[in-house]
């Protein structure tokens, strides 16, 4: 049924997906919007592409139409060919006969990918019955050898469940199982890994990556992640506003780059390893006897359960931070990060421990002093689009800390917020704009700007800059660094980004399953890594240099097997029956 | 059109119902004939229904309107000549021709006719509701009985299930499924054909077969089935009635619901693998949207049960609406009093089977 | 397109890096009119083309029903009142004729005694449109604010609230509001009203609170307590403004199904009671003159038709105009 195929095959004979002047345009509410204009881009078997750009940039379109998946209000011209079928030459019925035979998608989010309703197995073995693959017990039996191959434990029991009864990255792998299920020529990942745990990442790459070797299938890969690129790709395309603007191998494009949206791009990702100063500024020193701005000692969240016991999300957490220090609080999903900082804003009841906040007890104090000390502590979220209430114009998102705390009269805080959408670097045409008509970074600025209302002594950053594009990111983190060094305040960053945090962090925390792993300077922690979760942690993180991350790719290897787990990668000998 | 089923007031409508539907078709059928114009109307206002609920390309439509129209203006013509509403019979061949139809229909619904397994377990399960029911005809016809009536019902719903699991393959779950449901709309059909055979022989008996008033014709006796004929035709009515209001907060939930779930990400990935958009709204959409429904049918029951207050007023039936309603106007707390302890505990009891049912068909919800 | 790349290496670095911002310059967006999220709900409900038509026809029956008979000094331009006989004015059947146009007497007839029927049915208007926007306003204050406070505040008040809500619920509605109608004097309309909107308000009270437990975990709300917000104003200024899509439409919903009610519970005898007059009663009083005078039956019920039908497509348009997402391709 499947061959495997030798590397040496890879990369030659005909091209398994090609676009030729792919122009899309859609009708909106309020007039068109040209998705696409004009690209070309070629797929060839057993390589990965990897398309590249922020949001906006029609990837994700160029992508879905490879699958004939658009909305009516789409309007598509040139030429969309996958293996030798001519999408806009194909009628409904022949457009379903090659999605999930000729070419499979795996899509961004695993947690909703799947139907909750329907078993695993089921899922599966519907696509073959579809296309006339296998059935029956046949069927079955072959999703049970995907499952296995795709290195699910256990695939007999697990194909009888329900989605819900795996975790993200054991979904994740279950969707590129689907996919492979009629043995597609092109699969087309669409930010396969965006929304898992770094390490889990890692594992999927590294299975996608054996699809190519040893299935000589084609891969179009969909990111807007560097580090996914240097690890993944053979050839890379850059694309901006609609347009390819830069194309070549990964080490052309990575390592020497021409275009100057391509360099842009690359100066703005955040390096592991090339610690601070990465966007311009470095964040100040900080003196040694600085006095303490948040102590945190011993402090446990529990959250209740009916008919069993209390889950502790966290649980004897310690560490200090220091007044103008950045300490960074790292950890993937789960580890209770973001617990850690909503206690801290009273916005979860913590169970025990006691956290000093400027030489106040947080979680001692009650009614108008938790209010007092509010004052002094900023917050910023991560979501854009949700930190604002989108029926509030700019100018009073902002001044509402002042309004709450009763600061000033309407006048002075209208100056206020004059002054402060100049410090966040925000036209003050800004003042009576809604939130819907500012891009993403605008809008983190517009947080930032009321998180700095009342001059906090302290700002709590909760993944500020996880949902923005890459170059934006690196505008508002080096905003935040300037913001620092004037305004001297103490920041908890919490991040599950480890190159981010090395660039802007003094010290490190690191968390798991609710405790503390491992704390110190950044050179300790990321430089030098004591504990294992932190090794297995800094081994999983890309770097976007091609071949630096060979060869990191290669060390984490050989830390998985010396920690006795193996290699994520498909397994032909349950696939050749 | 659901809008016109919020809007309308019951009472007025139930009384329009009990002019038109009963009053006039009372007076038609005495000679139950078809004038061309009724034929020419009905056949072209079925068959577009029914051509729009199919669907398709324009062509598609055209032709089902035309082949529809067409059999409707032959089988109506039929109706005229034979006064078939004085003395309908279905016949045993009919009655083969319909069951065999019933069966390509489940067959074509599930799982298509690749299947063996369940085209198999489908096929034998309808052989045998058709030999069974020729068999028993005659013995039914003469001496029927609620309880035989309803073993034979339990023996149809376990023959299914046998075959279902005996010739189900592999597809056992879905064989099993279809096969039940072939054999209770058999079954079903079964019914109607002795409840026709007999229709004849009640209208020798009443005239006016479509009642206003009531819930049973009095001083009336005729044969056990002359008697759930009476029954049913009493019902009639107002069953009517009382669907409008639950069809239109169905129709509405549903509608909600259904277009909450196209929006998902796993359609989206269904139609991914190439499924044809019929699957994907049949097998995985429908699943989905329909487990909220659940609660909605447990509350929509247990209202039924007090909330019939107006039914009962317009056609005289002496039921739990009526005591609640004589008992206000005579300012009796007993009889009003009584009627809430029934009602409130209709409710609760439907509602913890809603909730049963719920946990059930949703598998994320731990049992 | 190599031609562009071209073109673009000879600009300097710094222009070519400012030219490929990915954010769009504010600047410029000062040509782009600036819609504030109320402005782009108005165009869309005003797209809608059921809601539009509804909305006129609704406006057309409301006004005619009260400018007929005047309000307060100024005198209605319809020259009979729904009191008086007129025994002389020909016989009972409509005069209203649509072709040739004419409007007659008595465009709706006369009644079994001789009232004028057309007056009759504008009186049983008024009662039914007025009970109808009171129990909506009652009913959706009641019920929002309730929602509200079970929604953001959880625990106990919760639990009180929504178990009160639940008894509200179980008993069938059509029952309570008899009940209760029976117990207030059937001539005081307002006092109807007052008593209706106390019993429907539970639909309004879940659908909040479920808006309401959803939009509390909105990183907005988080961060308005994180300044310090007191709850009461985080509820008004940034809850229920983000809610107000749903209690809007349901309250359309609300004011459709009060019609229904109020024309029911006139029917069997629980609420409005003569000698003042309502559609539902007069549906009730000529139910069986449905062969002899079908006139009697036919004009009221048409109206509750026609002013429910348009309530309801008035709240489906503002259904899509909040939530575009919402339509069927």
């Amino acid at each position: 049924m499947t061959e495997v195929k030798t590397p040496e095959t890879a990369g030659t004979g005909e091209p398994v997906l090609q676009f030729q002047n792919l122009d899309i345009n859609f009708r909106t509410e309020f007039g068109h919007v040209h998705a696409v204009k004009g690209i070309d881009l070629v797929v060839n078997p057993g390589e990965v592409v990897a398309l590249v750009g922020e949001s906006g940039s029609g990837k994700s379109v160029t992508a879905t139409t490879a699958l004939g998946l658009l909305p009516r209000t789409a309007r598509i011209t040139g030429e969309t060919v996958v293996a030798d079928q001519t999408i806009s030459k194909l009628t409904p019925r022949g457009l379903r006969a090659i999605r999930g035979h000729r070419v499979a998608m795996v899509f961004q989010e695993p947690m909703t990918a799947l139907n909750p309703v329907i078993r695993i197995g089921e899922q599966l073995t519907e696509a073959m019955e579809v296309h006339n693959v296998a059935y029956g017990r046949v069927a079955w039996n072959r999703a049970i050898d995907l499952l296995k191959a795709v290195g699910i434990p256990n695939a007999e029991r697990r194909a009888s469940q329900y989605p819900h009864e795996l975790s993200g990255g054991m979904r994740q792998r279950v969707v590129i199982a689907m996919a492979l299920a009629c043995d597609p020529e092109v699969i087309i990942a669409d930010e396969p890994t965006t929304a898992l745990d770094v390490t889990v990442q890692a594992d999927i790459l590294d299975l996608l990556r054996s699809l190519k070797d040893k299935l000589n299938t084609g891969i179009l890969l969909i990111t807007h992640n560097m580090g996914v690129v240097a690890d993944m790709a053979d050839r890379v395309a850059v694309m901006f506003k609609g347009k390819i603007v830069e194309s070549g191998t990964a080490e052309e494009v990575l390592l020497h780059a021409k275009h100057p949206y391509t360099k842009k791009l690359l100066d703005a990702v955040p390096h592991l390893g090339s610690g601070h100063g990465q966007f311009g500024s470095a964040p100040a020193d900080v003196a040694e006897d600085a006095p303490l701005a948040l102590e945190v000692s011993d402090m446990a969240v529990e959250y209740k359960r009916a008919g069993k016991k209390p889950f502790r999300a966290v649980d004897g957490v310690s560490f200090d931070i220091r007044s103008g220090e950045i300490v960074g609080l790292v950890g993937e999903s789960g580890s209770g990060k973001s617990t850690v900082g909503r206690a801290l804003l009273g916005l979860i009841p913590s169970a025990a421990g006691k956290v000093s906040v400027l030489g106040e007890d947080l979680l001692r104090l009650r009614g108008k002093q938790v209010k007092a000390l509010r004052r002094r502590i900023g917050v910023i979220f991560q979501d854009p689009a949700a930190s604002l209430n989108p029926r509030l114009p700019v100018g009073d998102v902002i001044s509402e800390p002042l309004e709450v705390h009763k600061i000033g009269d309407k006048n002075s805080r209208q100056q206020k917020v004059h002054e402060l959408l100049d410090a966040v670097a925000l036209p003050r045409s800004a003042y009576n704009r809604y939130p819907h008509e500012l891009s993403g970074g605008q809008r983190q600025r517009v947080s930032f700007a009321r998180a700095l209302a009342l001059s906090p002594d302290l700002l709590i950053a909760d993944e500020p800059t996880s949902a923005l594009d890459v170059s934006v990111q690196a505008s508002v983190l080096a905003m935040l660094i300037e913001l620092q060094r004037d305004f001297g305040f103490a920041c908890l960053f919490i991040s599950h980004d480890l190159a981010v945090i090395d660039s802007l962090a003094h010290r490190v925390v690191v968390m798991q399953h609710g405790k503390i792993v491992e704390k110190g300077t950044r050179e300790e922690v990321l430089l030098n890594p004591q504990q294992e979760y932190t090794k297995r942690l800094l081994a999983a993180a890309p770097v976007p240099n091609p071949i630096e991350q060979r060869q990191r790719r290669e060390e984490r290897h050989a830390l998985l097997e010396f920690l006795g787990e193996e290699v994520a990668e498909i397994d032909t000998r349950e696939l050749g029956q | 059109m659901a809008f016109m089923f919020f809007s309308l007031p019951v009472f007025w409508f139930a009384v329009l119902l009990k002019h038109y539907a009963a009053i006039q078709f009372n007076d038609w059928i005495a000679k139950a004939d078809f004038p061309p114009g009724m034929i020419a109307t009905i056949a072209i206002v079925g068959a577009f229904i029914i051509s729009a609920i199919v669907g398709g390309t324009w062509k598609r439509r055209l032709i089902t309107f035309a082949a529809l129209a067409a059999a409707l203006t032959i089988v109506f013509v039929y109706f005229d000549l034979v006064t078939w509403f004085r003395r309908p019979a279905i016949g045993l061949p009919v009655y083969i021709l319909l069951v065999l139809g019933i069966a390509a229909l489940m067959i074509a619904m599930t799982s298509g006719f690749k299947n063996k397994g369940v085209r198999n377990a489908v096929v034998g399960t309808a052989i045998v509701g058709i030999v069974g029911y020729a068999v028993l005809r005659g013995f039914l016809m003469t001496k029927p009985g609620i309880l035989l009536l309803f073993g034979l019902f339990g023996v149809a719903i376990i023959a299914g299930a046998l075959c279902g699991g005996f010739l189900g393959g592999f597809s056992r779950r879905q064989a099993i499924f279809a096969s039940v449901i072939t054999s209770i709309l058999a079954s079903v059909a079964a019914l109607i054909d002795l409840l026709l055979s007999n229709w004849a022989a009640y209208l020798k008996v009443q005239p006016r077969p479509i009642p206003t008033i009531g819930s049973a014709t009095a001083n009336f006796s005729t044969t056990w089935w002359g008697h759930n004929i009476d029954t049913l035709t009493h019902i009639f009515l107002p069953t009517i009635a009382l669907m409008l209001v639950s069809l239109a907060s169905y129709t509405r939930y549903t509608r909600a619901s259904m277009l909450e779930v196209l929006n998902q990400d796993y359609i989206r990935t269904a139609r991914s693998k190439g499924i044809s958009e019929r699957k994907v709204i049949t097998r995985h959409a429908l699943r989905n949207s329909l487990i909220p429904l659940a609660t909605i049918v447990a509350f929509d029951f247990a209202g039924l049960i007090g909330g019939a207050v107006i039914t009962e007023t317009v056609f005289g039936w002496q039921g739990m609406g009526t005591m609640f309603r004589e008992g206000l106007l005579a300012v009796d707390p007993n009889r009003v009093m009584a009627f809430f302890v029934v009602t409130g505990s209709a409710a609760v009891v439907m509602n913890m089977l809603a909730d049963i049912a719920y946990a059930f068909l949703d598998p994320r919800i731990s049992r | 397109m190599s031609d562009d790349t071209t073109n673009e290496e000879t600009m300097s670095e710094q222009q070519s890096a400012e030219a490929f911002e990915v954010e769009e310059n504010l600047e410029d967006a000062a040509g782009h009119r600036s819609y504030s999220q109320g402005t782009l709900i108005r165009r869309r409900f005003f797209r809608h083309r059921g809601a539009m038509v509804a909305l006129t026809v609704l406006t057309l029956i409301v006004l005619m029903a009260f400018t007929s008979a005047g309000i307060g000094p100024i005198p209605g331009w319809w020259p009979k009142n729904f009191i008086d006989l007129y025994p002389n004015t020909g016989g009972p059947e409509p005069t209203l004729r649509l072709w040739p146009f004419r409007i007659g007497e008595h465009p709706f007839g006369k009644n079994t005694i001789g009232k004028d029927y057309f007056a009759l049915v504008m009186e049983g208007t008024r009662k039914s449109v007025i009970i109808a926007f009171v129990v909506g306003i009652i009913a959706t204050t009641i019920g929002t604010i309730i929602g509200a406070a079970a929604g953001y505040f959880r625990g106990i008040i919760e639990s009180l609230l929504m178990r009160a809500t639940d008894l509200v619920i179980i008993i069938p509605l059509l029952v309570l509001a008899s009940v209760l109608g029976r117990m207030s004097n059937g001539n005081n309309v307002l006092l109807l009203a007052l008593v209706l909107g106390v019993v429907v308000w539970t639909g309004m009270a879940r659908l909040v609170r479920g808006e309401v437990l959803s939009l509390r975990e909105r990183e907005f709300v988080h961060a308005a307590r994180a300044i310090g917000t007191s709850h009461w104003r985080i509820i008004f200024r940034h809850i229920l403004p983000n809610a107000i899509g749903t209690i809007v439409v349901n309250a359309t919903l609300l004011i459709a199904s009060a019609i229904l009610l109020e024309t029911a519970l006139s029917f069997l005898g629980f609420g409005v009671q003569s000698p003042q007059t309502s559609l539902g009663l007069l549906i009730s009083d000529y139910q069986s003159a449905l062969t002899t005078r079908p006139w009697l039956f036919w004009w009221p019920g048409v109206f509750i038709l026609a002013i429910a039908l348009c309530v309801n497509f008035i709240g489906d348009g503002l259904r899509d105009a909040f939530d575009p997402r919402q339509q069927m391709d």
